[in-house]
């Protein structure tokens, strides 16, 4: 077997075109113009083939054989009998089924992991977190959002007490026993709304109190937020956040930041699809939260509408949003109310 | 007149390209030419995203059977494929790194990425020990990776090497910062506020009473950061490029700080005139657009703001990436041989662009497309003028490196390139 190619020493850069000959005896001899080299192959090591880039045949000297005849050298390499093949990796790199079958193995594990790993992974987690993390993480969110967000309530003391005793004898009646407080604020800015905390505190806009006409309004809101907290959602959104960042960047490695950061435009619609499965959780919580109070699910309708209302039409189709359309939210109590 | 070209040809017979030899020798044998004048050599690309493709899906598939473990063959495969496909004058680049080094790396830095993210999550106050500790750690790490990946590249059997220190890199990247906090603490204290500060921790500086003093502090601190700032993005530059070696030949980085602060100013009107371009788009579209109250941003009407900004943000990042790399490759010499990067701002900005959209809308299966059409783009518009030719640099074997430094800098995203 003859292979053309270049010889290079190791000492410089000089490019000298030499033959690489092997005759399968074990022992192979380079050929170039001015001198020879000849040793055993099995001294010799052989890059694997990738693509079409050239093969270098390093010898035991520091000198090295050069060639594009990847066929050729794949030659030498059966011929010597070598125990493990370089070009294997190489021989599933060029299969364009094997490429497809991968591609379909990456899709099914990417699916799989957003639709069953990273939730089970998440509620793994959160069932052994600390407690401690979780008022750290509450703290800090109320000390940020008083900051940005909120000024002090504007309700009066009775309203403010009329709201908590009515809430906490519910939560009293069904032997609820984690200890939820809430706290009032006012803020124009974030409007008629109500947060989770993950400690199990509730923030309530004094806005949403004021849109509320019965407090059985505000319950209904209050039975939603207590899903998110029972559920502990927002504990469960950072671990969430972090696996799909994880197999974002994992995906884009090779290319630079801004397209990574580019990339996490479709990672955010996954994380709307949690944030709606949340939200139907709460909601699914909330109702029966409502129902175990005696108080009809209509209320929690009402509510909604108002809010919708309030936001002036809520055109952001679903997938795009991280609450389903009010529309379907209704539909689900209207399912309640009917069965 | 040089040495090594006369006992190159009294060893071998082949006459040194560009024919400057008296006499051509008889014995001459066909040594590849490059297209172009005989001493200016065009950089080339020659993978295909087809290729590459193929190659990045089932590393990825193979990376994730394994569970990871196989990830340091998947990089060295890609990285040899990348250097592999990469000419200059008929021959092409070799990276050398073997697998199981990286794994090593790959598997300490874990480990010391894990004890920092579970330190610095569970225990926040072990940040005040660790922040130093990573900040004094730095520039061992930049240094290991540098020395990693020129000693694992290779061209024509000729390894390149680098030969910078700790204290070039600290100075680079640390002198800046460590200057501006103590400057920012030395006018606190001149102010008197210092003690407050210490003593009630730095939320004391949100209160109004800071207000005053601190809207002489800040700003100025801030400015004259900036004004510091393309200086020691020079050195950083510096210290990254001229302590190389490729052989026996060192590099040398011919670009003083003027360069670099003509370059910033540049960027930063680019940046003013982005800003301006923008805010009138904005007020232009908001009339279109009925209301800019919070109602229109819980709905679809941030996305065109977002748009406008993303676009203009993303074009003066890509001037400024563009610029740098232009003058940093042009800055760069081997020996007598000089290198030329002339990327175009207009066409990389229409790379990354498509890039950006092909990659979003293909849920990330262009990947390798969008890296191929980059690097071709890129080295097709570098070159070297070597007015000797390419075939008289020396060197010697070279030893193999450890690869804990390169791979610490990538988990903990510590990404230096040019």
């Amino acid at each position: 077997m003859i292979i053309t190619g270049e010889y290079y020493n190791g000492l410089d850069t000089r490019k000298i075109p030499a033959s690489f000959i092997f005759r399968g005896n074990g022992i192979y001899k380079v050929i170039w113009a001015e001198g020879e080299h000849s040793g055993a192959l099995a001294d010799a090591r052989i890059t694997a083939r990738l693509g079409n880039i050239p093969r270098h045949i390093h010898f035991e000297n520091g000198a090295q054989f050069t060639t594009q005849d990847n066929e050729g050298i794949d030659r030498v390499i059966t011929a010597a009998g070598f125990a493990r093949n370089p070009s294997r990796i190489h021989k599933l790199e060029n299969n364009l089924s094997i490429a497809l079958a991968s591609l379909a193995l990456l899709a099914v594990s990417v699916f799989l992991f957003f639709q069953y790993g990273v939730p089970a992974l998440a509620e793994r987690a959160v069932a052994i977190m600390p407690h401690d993390v979780e008022s750290t993480v509450a703290t800090q969110t109320i000390e940020a959002m008083d900051k940005i967000f909120f000024t002090e309530t504007t309700l009066d003391e009775d309203k403010q007490h009329d709201i908590r005793m009515n809430f906490n004898n519910i939560l009293r009646e069904q032997g609820f026993e984690q200890n939820i407080s809430l706290l009032f604020r006012n803020s124009e800015r974030v409007g008629p709304n109500a947060f989770a905390l993950p400690d199990g505190n509730i923030i309530v806009t004094d806005q949403l109190v004021n849109l509320a006409e019965d407090n059985e309004e505000i319950i209904a809101v209050l039975g939603h937020e207590l899903g998110h907290i029972v559920n502990k959602h927002s504990m469960r959104r950072i671990i969430e956040n972090s696996a799909i960042t994880l197999v974002v960047f994992t995906i884009t490695s090779d290319t630079n930041t801004v397209i990574q950061a580019a990339s996490t435009f479709p990672a955010m619609l996954i994380n709307n699809k949690y944030s709606r499965e949340y939200e139907g959780e709460a909601d699914r919580y909330g109702l029966d939260f409502l129902e175990r109070a005696g108080i009809s699910p209509e209320y929690y309708a009402t509510i909604l509408h108002k809010l919708d209302e309030h936001a002036g039409g809520d055109n952001t189709p679903s997938f795009l949003s991280n609450h389903p359309a009010t529309a379907e939210r209704i539909k689900l109590i209207e399912g309640r109310s009917g069965g | 007149m040089h040495n090594n070209d006369a006992d190159a040809q009294a060893w071998t017979g082949i006459p040194k390209e560009g024919g400057q030899d008296e006499g051509g020798q008889a014995a001459s044998v066909g040594v590849g030419q490059s297209a172009q004048s005989p001493s200016l050599f065009p950089f080339e690309f020659r993978g295909s995203a087809r290729e590459y493709f193929k190659i990045w899906v089932v590393n990825l598939a193979l990376t994730l059977l394994t569970l990871g473990i196989y990830s340091p063959w998947a990089k060295v495969r890609k990285l040899r494929y990348f250097y592999g496909n990469t000419y200059l004058d008929g021959s092409s680049f070799e990276f050398l790194g073997k697998p199981i080094a990286i794994l090593k790396g790959r598997i300490l830095a874990v480990l010391v990425f894990a004890l920092y993210w579970g330190f610095s999550n569970f225990y926040p106050i072990a940040n005040l020990v660790l922040l130093p500790m990573l900040a004094i750690l730095f520039p061992w790490v930049m240094v290991k990776s540098f020395i990693f990946r020129s000693r694992n590249s290779a061209f024509r059997n000729i390894t390149f090497s680098y030969h910078g220190n700790y204290w070039q890199i600290a100075l680079a990247y640390l002198s800046l910062p460590l200057l501006m906090v103590g400057l920012g603490l030395g006018m606190l204290y001149l102010a008197g506020f210092l003690p407050n500060v210490l003593s009630s921790g730095p939320e004391q500086l949100l209160f109004p009473e800071a207000g005053s003093k601190l809207a002489i502090v800040v700003p100025s601190i801030m400015l004259s950061g900036m004004l510091a700032y393309p200086y020691f993005h020079y050195l950083q530059k510096r210290a990254y490029v001229a302590p190389r070696k490729f052989g026996d030949t060192a590099f040398a980085f011919v670009c003083g700080p003027k360069a670099f602060y003509r370059l910033f100013l540049k960027i930063f009107f680019l940046g003013v005139l982005a800003l301006i371009f923008g805010a009138v788009s904005m007020g232009i579209s908001s009339l279109f657009f009925k209301g800019m109250s919070m109602g229109a941003f819980s709905g679809f009407g941030f996305v065109p703001f977002m748009l406008i900004f993303g676009f203009l943000e993303l074009f003066v990042f890509v001037a400024f990436v563009t610029l740098l790399r232009n003058l940093v490759i042009s800055a760069l010499q081997i020996g007598e041989a000089k290198m030329s990067s002339q990327l175009r701002v207009g066409k990389v900005f229409m790379l990354y662009l498509t890039n950006i959209i092909a990659i979003v809308c293909s849920l990330g299966l262009l990947t390798p497309w969008a890296k191929v059409r980059l690097t071709r783009y890129q080295m097709e518009t570098t070159s070297l003028y070597a007015p000797q030719g390419t075939q008289h640099y020396t060197g010697r074997p070279g030893q193999s490196a450890s690869a804990i430094g390169e791979e610490l800098a990538e988990i903990f995203d510590m990404d230096i390139a040019i």
